[in-house]
């Protein structure tokens, strides 16, 4: 019961959040740059019509009038016009979210994986090579941008190496997969659902390199934590108990030893996974990834204002919805927060 | 009073030997050391870049055709090979070292000293209407990954330098106001800031000589591991445009606009100011992470 209120008011704090991001976002977008009608109509255009545009979009109105109505329309799910794209940026984000989405979502699962796989390895062989191998290694991911990454993994194994594609989603014999009917928008699925799997084993192999370049950083920091953990939890006086009941080494580890271990990265692994939304913004670039965050940069090269304001609303809500689940699943790994939640 | 004098004379004066244990618990780690000399050269080659390197004409719109694209480690004049417009790179990166530090100078002068004040005023009126307040409004700057809220504001106004540095200010008060506010709103029903507030201690007073100088620690700490975060974030900026613009010799722009054009071939132009970043990044976090050794128990 006392979980079902804790998620309540977690929603509460990131929509209040929201909202006062999409109020700085807005007056940011229309009181800096200017007047946005004369950066939508050509340069020449008779005063008449720069006013009657104006009547129409509803600038004469006071500017937290104008607010109210942007956001009755977002609630609404319009997002304004486009120039850059010329059309509704709603659409916009429709179609590009999900490329970029699906691109987060396999950088994460590989720094799960790797960061368990290395963190174990560190914890149980602590003070040993493999240990120090990952101490070195978590230096060196702290320390190198994630588009230095990228940039170094394609001179390496797609342009020396041509062991991956240098960048794009699909080579262009699968094009037609994503032209012929999207139903999903993420190219993964879309692949699946159409039958072809050829597609999305050509789909995964272009995004490996951007994933890995996403999510190495991370990678290396969160297998430092569970090192950490699994070294301080070994010397708790319950792993001593466990082990003189002459408890399976095996048992021990992963059963008792690796799920406190895990807590403080579950938290880091949260934040990292939502970092790389904005990292995303660089690593599309470097892979020419035809996503969300390229998209963005392009409109923001151009000014596009009304993209500009969907770009930052958009990562604020998938960042929101990162860091309630993470919360949560802290909640769920840690019984004394959910016990003390029940107890209360 | 006698005795305390004659305890002075003997033992150095209390301050030396903080001093000398702050020195001691830095650098029991050869980490830390290893930190504090990378970022000492770095701040050295920032500080003194014009003046010591090979080409500083180089930094600019230079160009010199007959050597261009030459590559690394072969000719003595250009270690680290020359760009497109035959410019030396290790003279532009080492140019670069200097707008970077100079980002993250400005950026942290201007950032610390609002977002730890108001930290410790709504720490210290934890629960009423001031912290809601400052913190919800922090919470706001804070709701989007600091990368893509620097990427919006840059964007709306005219990309260069100093735009970047005013909009990576903009969003990194908070985490220093987010700092403070948990260290101070911790310390707030602590003996020591009871009995002050019991002896009729204004307000001031309490907030910046008892609280504050016990927050000092965390805060060193954070600034000097932002110290490479600032620097990231602008280099990011520049890499996708929105920062420095060529021929500013920007460690993120370079990277950027050679990575584009000149990838395969001509690798160097790109990856020496990338490794140059990596090292500023990893200099100062091994020194974050002395600083922090420093003030833990």
């Amino acid at each position: 019961m006392k979980m079902k209120t804790y998620i309540a008011r977690r929603l509460g704090f990131a929509l209040f959040s929201l909202l006062g991001l999409s109020i700085l976002v807005f007056y940011l977008a229309r009181v800096i740059p200017g007047d946005p009608v004369l950066m939508m109509v050509p340069p020449g255009t008779s005063p008449d019509v720069i006013e009657a545009l104006r009547q129409r979009l509803g600038l004469k109105e006071p500017l937290h009038l104008q607010y109210l109505f942007w956001l009755g329309d977002v609630f609404r799910g319009d997002l304004g016009f486009s120039v850059y794209t010329q059309r509704s940026v709603t659409n916009d984000v429709l179609e590009y979210l999900p490329i970029s989405l699906e691109l987060v979502v396999l950088a994460a699962l590989m720094e799960i994986a790797g960061s368990f796989l290395l963190g174990v390895l560190a914890g149980t062989h602590a003070y040993k090579w493999p240990d120090n191998l990952v101490r070195i290694a978590s230096y060196i991911g702290i320390s190198v941008p994630a588009f230095v990454w990228a940039i170094v993994f394609q001179l390496i194994f797609a342009l020396q190496l041509s062991l991956f594609p240098t960048g794009g989603l699909l080579d262009s014999q699968y094009m037609d997969v994503i032209r012929a009917r999207r139903v999903t928008g993420f190219t993964s699925l879309d692949s699946l659902i159409a039958g072809r799997f050829d597609a999305f084993v050509n789909f995964v192999w272009h995004a490996t390199l951007p994933a890995l370049a996403l999510c190495i950083g991370g990678m290396a920091q969160d297998a430092r934590i569970i090192r950490a953990g699994m070294v301080e939890n070994k010397e708790k006086e319950y792993i001593a108990m466990a082990t003189s009941q002459g408890l399976p080494q095996r048992l021990v580890m992963f059963k008792y030893l690796l799920k406190p271990s895990i807590i403080p990265a579950v938290t880091v692994m949260g934040m990292d996974i939502a970092a790389m939304l904005g990292n995303a913004f660089l690593v599309e670039k470097v892979f020419r990834w035809p996503g969300f965050s390229q998209h963005a940069i392009a409109a923001m090269l151009r000014s596009d204002l009304n993209t500009i304001v969907a770009t930052v609303i958009v990562i604020g809500i998938i960042f929101a919805i990162v860091n309630i689940i993470t919360d949560i699943m802290v909640a769920y790994l840690d019984p004394r927060i959910r016990l003390m939640e029940k107890g209360e | 009073m006698e005795k305390m004098r004659l305890f002075k004379t003997i033992k150095q004066s209390p301050r030396w030997e903080y001093a000398k244990r702050m020195w001691y618990k830095f650098s029991r780690s050869p980490l830390s050391i290893a930190g504090l000399l990378i970022s000492s050269v770095c701040i050295f080659i920032g500080l003194f870049a014009p003046y010591i390197v090979p080409y500083p004409e180089h930094g600019g719109l230079f160009h010199n055709f007959e050597d261009r694209f030459i590559p690394p480690f072969q000719n003595s004049s250009y270690i680290l090979g020359t760009d497109y417009y035959g410019r030396d790179v290790l003279t532009r990166t080492m140019l670069g070292f200097q707008y970077s530090l100079m980002m993250a100078g400005t950026v942290l002068s201007l950032v610390v000293v609002p977002g730890v004040i108001l930290g410790l005023v709504a720490g210290y009126h934890k629960g009423r209407w001031v912290d809601t307040v400052i913190m919800r409004i922090s919470d706001v700057f804070i709701a989007v990954p600091p990368l893509v809220l620097a990427l919006g504001i840059c964007s709306v106004l005219e990309p260069n330098i100093f735009n970047a540095m005013m909009a990576v200010s903009l969003m990194w008060w908070p985490w220093y106001a987010r700092l403070t506010y948990n260290v101070s709103s911790a310390m707030r029903n602590e003996y020591f800031v009871q009995a002050a507030e019991v002896m009729g201690a204004s307000t001031f007073h309490i907030i910046f000589k008892e609280i504050l100088p016990n927050c000092l620690g965390p805060i060193l700490t954070k600034v000097t591991l932002d110290v490479g975060w600032v620097i990231l974030i602008g280099s990011a900026l520049s890499f996708v445009g929105l920062g420095a613009q060529p021929p500013t010799p920007d460690l993120g722009t370079m990277v950027a606009t050679n990575a584009e054009k000149y990838m395969p071939d001509f690798w160097w132009t790109s990856i020496f100011p990338a490794l140059g970043i990596a090292i500023i990044i990893l200099g100062f976090n091994l020194l974050g992470d002395g600083v922090r050794d420093m003030f833990t128990e």
